[in-house]
């Protein structure tokens, strides 16, 4: 009797412990750590008409630093909620949390995206470009660096880190001589893209995945395909395969398939994802998958969808 | 069994539901209204009793006001699909999008499963659904059944119907041998591929080939495949594929395989050229295929019962037939009927075929004189027009060119220039009775087309050659089947 009451009283002084842990990890990091809001101050001074005051006060907004930030001209930069107040803004800005987005282009049409967000770390940074949409954690100190296809040759990619915006947008002409299939899923989700380069079978040289990615360099030299990705368990997911088509030496087609893991989170439920492939017009057109598992007594089956991405075809030239 | 299970369909499928209540129909641009009681709706024509009689109104674009008005989801014009899987999965998505895309509608395509795709068509403006279609990609053979028992609207298909099913041509497809890329072999004679499917020949060793075993591959959905080819033909031991896909990569896999696979679905693999006994060789190329010089053409049908299918599906059979589709039907791997040209100069195998095949025959050697006096400054249309076997009717593929040449002629793609109809026959029979066959059939198939013609835009002629421009051998009937035919040319 004694013991159970003592363990329901640990348990519930455990349960209390993680509540305001939770609770005051969630209030540090939402209105200290990120949104900096001077919570604090306004219940120390309860008139707080010097806040409200300076609020009314229309200041400009904080200036994104000129060479990271390119903003596209057809498009308003929206710029995040807390930031479109001055106040806010301006101290965000002057505590150097103002993140900086640097991009440079890497070779094999690939574009490096190095984010400083030094008020964000460990977060997990939004990374789209047009309709594709991944995911990626900033390390201890803010910094996140991810490579990435550019899909078109103009790109215009959105990074979002807690609730700022960045967006940057450039030319990259080599992208011409790339296709792509990429499949893109959110959560926890075992989904693999798999390439099978003209004629390769499973674990051969030209079956491209994950678990052998190959690199942009490959491509370069025009021996084959390469796969990137960009995997979170909480965040946007997505694979990309890549093929050099333009001056491409290369003959044949190349088999795509996407495999599907039932596990125990997802057996008799339906796995929803995205799939961009190129059509007839060369741009990439957006399927929406919505495929049901089977159910739980299949667990650790693989389902194949074969028909879900179109072959690649790279004629002679 | 057939037609009674359609009639029955039609006796109970009109009309599905049953309404009763005051509506008003107005068009598009509200210019007109009808008020009436509904009689029925179908999903596709509002039955009207009004003022003026019972009135049938196609349910698209119309907006209905009114207690009876039937639920807004049922005015979606929806349409079930079914085909083999290479037809629904790199066929359709193209079509459907670029169909769209013409008709200023957004587009949504949600893969439920390798069988089972869907495509929405909405407004961009207000999200209203417009139209949804509902793929379903089948390997059996009895899709036709579907169709006959409503399970499905349209079907495509690579096998024509007889039964009263209206079709169209909508793509080509046609059937090669197939090997793998380290089987250096590019050509095989017609009595070599015949051994080698056979058994007869079972090493490759047997035709200078590598010390390997001869592995047949085979579409289990086509057994007719080979009869066609070679009547009477027995295959002794094969590997059988569901799809064509699966039998490419076998092959490809494979150095001492040879399959009989598909042009759409060559994969990895190389296509074998077979060269018959007189010498004379096709290879299967957009080009020949289009022509139909390639014996084993293979026409894909778009096919359906009756015309009872809501405007914006009707709108979308007509793309799909329409020239405009045909680039978009190259793309998919398939071949496409746009009516191409093919130099004068660029037939020299056939003009040097046709002049080793004339001799020292002076009456064969004077024709052919004749005939490339003719043909010299002109182009050849892809479009070409062949018989059923041992008849005088248009085989499907040919049928489906007399109306894409009289489209043509109304577009006016031809304005101001002639057309010349040119037949020819095999070499079977005497040189002077094939000379008037082969000038009545192209008399025939150019009246044909000329019915179809709106006014005179272009002059149209008829001229005959006889057997003086043979394509394929004739010992065989697949041969002879290449060798009548009427093609088009036109002054370049």
């Amino acid at each position: 009797m004694s013991f159970f009451s003592t363990l329901d009283k640990r348990r519930a002084a455990t349960i209390v412990g993680v509540l305001l842990i939770a609770f005051l990890s969630g209030h540090l990091m939402q209105n200290v750590l990120i949104n900096s809001t001077p919570v604090a101050s306004i219940t120390a001074a309860p008139d707080a008409a010097p806040v409200l005051k300076s609020l009314e006060e229309r200041r400009p907004l904080p200036t994104p630093p000129a060479a990271t930030l390119m903003p596209i001209l057809d498009q308003p930069v929206i710029l995040p909620r807390r930031v479109e107040e001055p106040n806010d803004g301006e101290r965000y800005a002057n505590a150097g949390c103002a993140p900086k987005l640097f991009t440079t282009k890497a070779p094999a049409a690939m574009i490096t995206l190095s984010l400083r967000a030094p008020c964000h770390p460990v977060r997990l940074v939004g990374i789209e470009q047009g309709s594709f949409a991944a995911s990626a954690y900033t390390d201890e100190n803010g910094r996140m660096t991810v490579k990435l296809p550019a899909l078109e040759t103009n790109v215009a990619i959105k990074i979002t880190v807690d609730e700022v915006e960045l967006n940057t947008s450039m030319t990259v002409p080599e992208a011409e001589n790339f296709q792509h299939v990429a499949l893109m899923w959110t959560g926890p989700q075992m989904l693999q893209l798999n390439a099978f380069e003209f004629g390769a079978g499973r674990n051969e040289i030209g079956h491209v995945w994950s678990g052998a990615p190959k690199s942009p360099k490959r491509a370069s030299r025009g021996s084959g395909g390469y796969m990137t990705w960009l995997v979170t368990d909480d965040g946007p997911s997505a694979e990309i395969y890549s093929l050099p088509s333009g001056q491409s030496p290369l003959r044949g087609v190349v088999r795509l398939v996407v495999e599907a893991r039932v596990t125990a989170a997802n057996c008799g439920r339906v796995v929803r994802a995205k799939a961009l492939q190129p059509t007839a017009f060369r741009r990439l057109s957006e399927t929406d998958v919505e495929v049901a598992l089977p159910d739980c007594d299949r667990q650790g089956d693989v389902v194949l969808l074969q028909n879900l991405l179109r072959d690649m075809r790279l004629a002679a030239r | 069994m057939f037609r009674r299970s359609l009639i029955l369909m039609l006796t109970f499928a009109w009309p599905l539901h049953l309404f009763a209540g005051p509506v008003a129909l107005t068009n598009a641009d509200g210019s007109v209204t009808v008020e009436g009681e509904l009689v029925s709706f179908d999903g596709e024509f509002f039955r009207v009793e009004t003022a003026f009689g019972p009135l049938t109104l196609d349910a698209g674009g119309l907006r209905c006001d009114g207690s009876g008005c039937p639920d807004p989801v049922d005015l979606i014009a929806r349409t079930r699909i079914s085909g083999p899987f290479g037809l629904i999965h790199r066929l359709m998505p193209p079509l459907i999008e670029v169909f769209a895309d013409r008709e200023g509608l957004d587009y949504r395509s949600l893969y439920l499963s390798d069988a089972q795709i869907v495509w929405e068509l909405r407004e961009p403006e207000t999200g209203q659904m417009v139209a949804v279609f509902e793929a379903t990609a089948v390997r059996d053979k009895d899709v036709f059944e579907k169709l006959a028992s409503g399970v499905t609207d349209l079907v495509l298909s690579n096998t024509k119907q007889n039964a009263p099913v209206r079709q169209d041509v909508i793509a080509l497809d046609a059937v090669v041998p197939l090997v793998g890329l380290e089987n250096l072999r590019a050509q095989v004679t017609q009595a070599q591929l015949s051994g080698l499917l056979s058994g007869q020949i079972d090493r490759w060793s047997k035709i200078d080939g590598p010390d390997l075993p001869v592995i047949v591959h085979l579409l289990a959905s086509k057994p007719e495949l080979l009869n066609r080819w070679y009547a009477g033909q027995t295959v002794t031991s094969v590997i059988q594929h569901d799809s064509a896909d699966t039998l490419a990569d076998a092959v490809a896999a494979d150095p001492a395989a040879i399959g009989i696979g598909m042009y759409s679905a060559i994969g990895n693999a190389a296509p074998l050229v077979v060269a018959g006994t007189c010498g004379l060789a096709i290879p299967a190329t957009r080009d020949s295929i289009r022509a139909e010089d390639y014996p084993l053409t293979e026409p894909l049908f778009l096919q359906r019962l009756g015309a009872n299918q809501p405007k914006i599906i009707r709108d979308f059979i007509a793309f799909a037939r329409s020239e405009e589709a045909q680039h978009v039907i190259a793309t998919s791997g398939f071949v496409d009927q746009a009516i191409g040209r093919i130099a004068f100069a660029r037939q020299g195998d056939r003009i040097a075929n046709a002049v080793l095949a004339a001799g020292d025959d002076s009456v064969a050697t004077s024709a052919v004189r004749d005939m490339v006096g003719a043909l010299l400054n002109r182009d050849r249309l892809t479009l070409t027009f062949r018989f059923q076997d041992g008849s005088s009717d248009l085989d499907a593929q040919s049928a489906s060119n007399v109306q894409r040449l009289a489209d043509a002629l109304n577009r006016g793609d031809f304005d101001g220039k002639t057309l010349h109809f040119i037949g020819f026959t095999d070499g079977v029979g005497l040189p002077d009775g094939n000379l008037r066959l082969s000038l009545r059939r192209a008399q025939s198939v150019r009246r044909a087309v000329a019915a179809r013609v709106e006014g005179a835009p272009v002059e149209m002629k008829s001229e005959g050659y006889g057997e003086a421009l043979p394509m394929a051998c004739d010992d065989k009937a697949w041969g002879r089947q290449v060798n009548r035919r009427v093609e088009v040319w036109i002054d370049r």
